[in-house]
């Protein structure tokens, strides 16, 4: 039997990074136009992930949905306002908000981006990149590391895709992410989508990106789609299938490091439900097709 | 370098980049426009590659983040005007209300006001052909997209539950309303417009309705499927302004007091049944001592 039947046979695997997911599990991005199939179908899902800014106001209705879901499935917990590499401080009033939604959801991990969103009192609502130099890791790592002892539970960086890349950098990308998760003591939100845009746009390898990464600190697999500028520049839009570069990149990962949570993301020209976990679905397809050839 | 300088790089480099988000897009083609050679050279001249046009992608997302939510959170509004024009007012509202706060939503809380303050010394002007709508039905769709906003965004609070008060408290004290209700009145009939709209994805000004022979009231609440809305009967919208002000006794007796002489035998019955439909539906939350 090949690894990859036995995947789908037997019990699977529980990590202890993932603190009760399966380590094969695949997710789906909530967004809101799920609730309504989502509600009446209940459909078979290893987890659901949501945006922690979403639910960690006052607002009833997402409180009472999120509740909902939660009866049903595990869900982990993913940022987009930490503003870890802002030179202002981090914020405690949105980490005792953070802390709070994970304690509700026991959110298995936390993740975040390696990036910055605001400064001088503006919030961009952006992932936005700097560049990657030595004096940085230690800001990052420090916050980091911080972050996941606030939150007592595994907490997770993601990588970006981004747009320009700096003459200041003296690293490149790879060295400056796997640097900061180790000097923090966290763990990677890898998403692999992410690499190929940034690849792309930037003009280095993603398999030796993919090939630097520690799997046994990585927390799960972002995919998702993206779009291309009329220049050229590729743009992580999330509003469309992953592309096939992008599967065989995940193949390549999972060979590398698998099993790992995998979580698509839709959050554009967002499909019916059951197309996204059609389009999730791939995932097994892709991992086994390359396990079963390699 | 040590991390005093660290931060001031960073500080320094944060801002400029902040400013490369914040340059408004050109409208003047009749779409919007990045106007990269607005970008700062400093922060060109540190981006390799062609760094106007890849700042750009990032100056871009910034304004379409920004305008979705504020399309999405005054869709009457936005509708009424036409995108192309709303985005115009609404660019100029975030050049002057930039967004702080992580939670996006909050940056569109003020539109309304804002549009207030500043529309009654400017033509306001819709669709592909400069058509000026008037600014009366533009603040009263302002006020119907708040409501809207202010029901939806409201905490879980307490129902209020008569049963624990007794008489005498219940006429002597106010009804304290609660944050997931709120009651609009229209001059034209915007709030079924609105929802009318809620699955219309065109981007095109809606055409403007004519005015109602009489102002209306409605009442949003929530309910299970998330907002509704109630149009209310005249003595009806009146007893709820009245419970806003006064405790239930003396609202109930100034409503008795101002109703048609023909309304006042069937007035008792359907004070009851307003008052029954208001607790079942969480319009208040409690009662607070006069």
């Amino acid at each position: 039997m090949s690894a990859s039947e036995s995947e789908a046979v037997s019990t699977p695997k529980y990590t202890a990074l993932s603190r009760g997911l399966p380590a094969n599990a695949l997710g789906l991005g909530l967004r809101l136009p799920h609730y309504p199939y989502l509600f009446e179908h209940w459909p078979e899902l290893g987890y659901l992930e949501v945006i922690s800014e979403n639910f960690m106001g006052d607002a009833e209705p997402p409180a009472r949905h999120l509740a909902r879901i939660r009866e049903r499935y595990s869900v982990v917990m993913h940022g987009v306002g930490l503003n870890l590499l802002s030179h202002e401080p981090l914020s405690e009033t949105y980490l005792d908000g953070l802390c709070r939604l994970a304690d509700k959801l026991d959110a298995p991990f936390v993740t975040d981006h390696l990036c910055w969103t605001g400064s001088h009192g503006y919030n961009h609502h952006d992932l936005l990149p700097l560049p990657y130099v030595p004096q940085l890791i230690e800001l990052a790592a420090e916050r980091a590391h911080y972050v996941q002892k606030r939150l007592d539970r595994p907490f997770g960086l993601e990588n970006l895709s981004s747009y320009v890349s700096f003459n200041e950098s003296s690293m490149s990308e790879h060295e400056f992410y796997t640097r900061v998760v180790h000097e923090a003591g966290c763990h990677y939100m890898l998403d692999i989508n992410n690499i190929y845009v940034s690849s792309q746009n930037h003009g280095f390898d993603p398999h030796t990106y993919l090939r630097a990464i520690d799997y046994a600190r990585v927390l799960q697999v972002h995919l998702a789609g993206h779009s291309r500028e009329p220049d050229g520049t590729i743009v992580d839009t999330h509003d469309r299938p992953v592309c096939d570069e992008v599967w065989q990149l995940y193949a390549a990962a999972w060979q590398l490091g698998g099993p790992f949570p995998t979580l698509l993301e839709w959050d554009a020209s967002i499909p019916p439900m059951p197309v996204a976990l059609a389009e999730l679905a791939r995932a097994t397809t892709v991992r086994t097709e390359r396990t079963v050839r390699g | 370098m040590n991390r005093a300088a660290t931060d001031a790089w960073l500080a320094d480099l944060q801002r400029r980049f902040g400013e490369v988000l914040r340059t408004p897009l050109d409208a003047a083609s009749g779409t919007l426009r990045a106007q990269t050679s607005r970008y700062g050279s400093p922060l060109a001249a540190a981006v390799q590659g062609d760094a106007r046009e890849r700042l750009a992608v990032y100056n871009r997302q910034y304004w379409f983040r920004l305008l979705t939510v504020m399309q999405t959170s005054w869709p009457l509004t936005a509708r009424l005007l036409g995108m192309f024009h709303f985005n115009l007012h609404a660019q100029q509202y975030l050049l002057e209300h930039p967004p702080a706060h992580y939670d996006l939503h909050a940056v569109t809380l003020g539109f309304d006001r804002y549009l207030a303050d500043n529309l009654r010394s400017e033509a306001v002007f819709r669709g592909p052909r400069d058509v000026p709508v008037p600014k009366a039905i533009l603040l009263e769709a302002t006020a119907v997209d708040a409501a809207f906003a202010r029901v939806f965004h409201a905490p879980a609070e307490p129902r209020f539950d008569p049963r624990k008060h007794s008489p005498n408290e219940l006429v002597q004290c106010k009804l304290v309303s609660s944050a997931a209700y709120a009651r609009v009145d229209e001059r034209w009939p915007l709030v079924e417009l609105r929802f009318t709209l809620r699955d219309d994805t065109s981007e095109s000004a809606v055409a403007l309705p004519s005015p109602l022979t009489a102002a209306q009231t409605w009442a949003f609440f929530r309910n299970a499927q998330g907002v509704a809305h109630l149009r209310l009967e005249p003595l009806q919208a009146r007893l709820f302004t009245l419970l806003d002000r006064h405790p239930l006794g003396e609202a109930l007796a100034h409503l008795e007091v101002e109703a048609p002489p023909e309304a006042r035998a069937t007035l008792p019955e359907q004070t009851r049944a307003w008052i029954a439909h208001g607790i079942a539906n969480a319009f208040w939350i409690g009662l607070q001592r006069v």
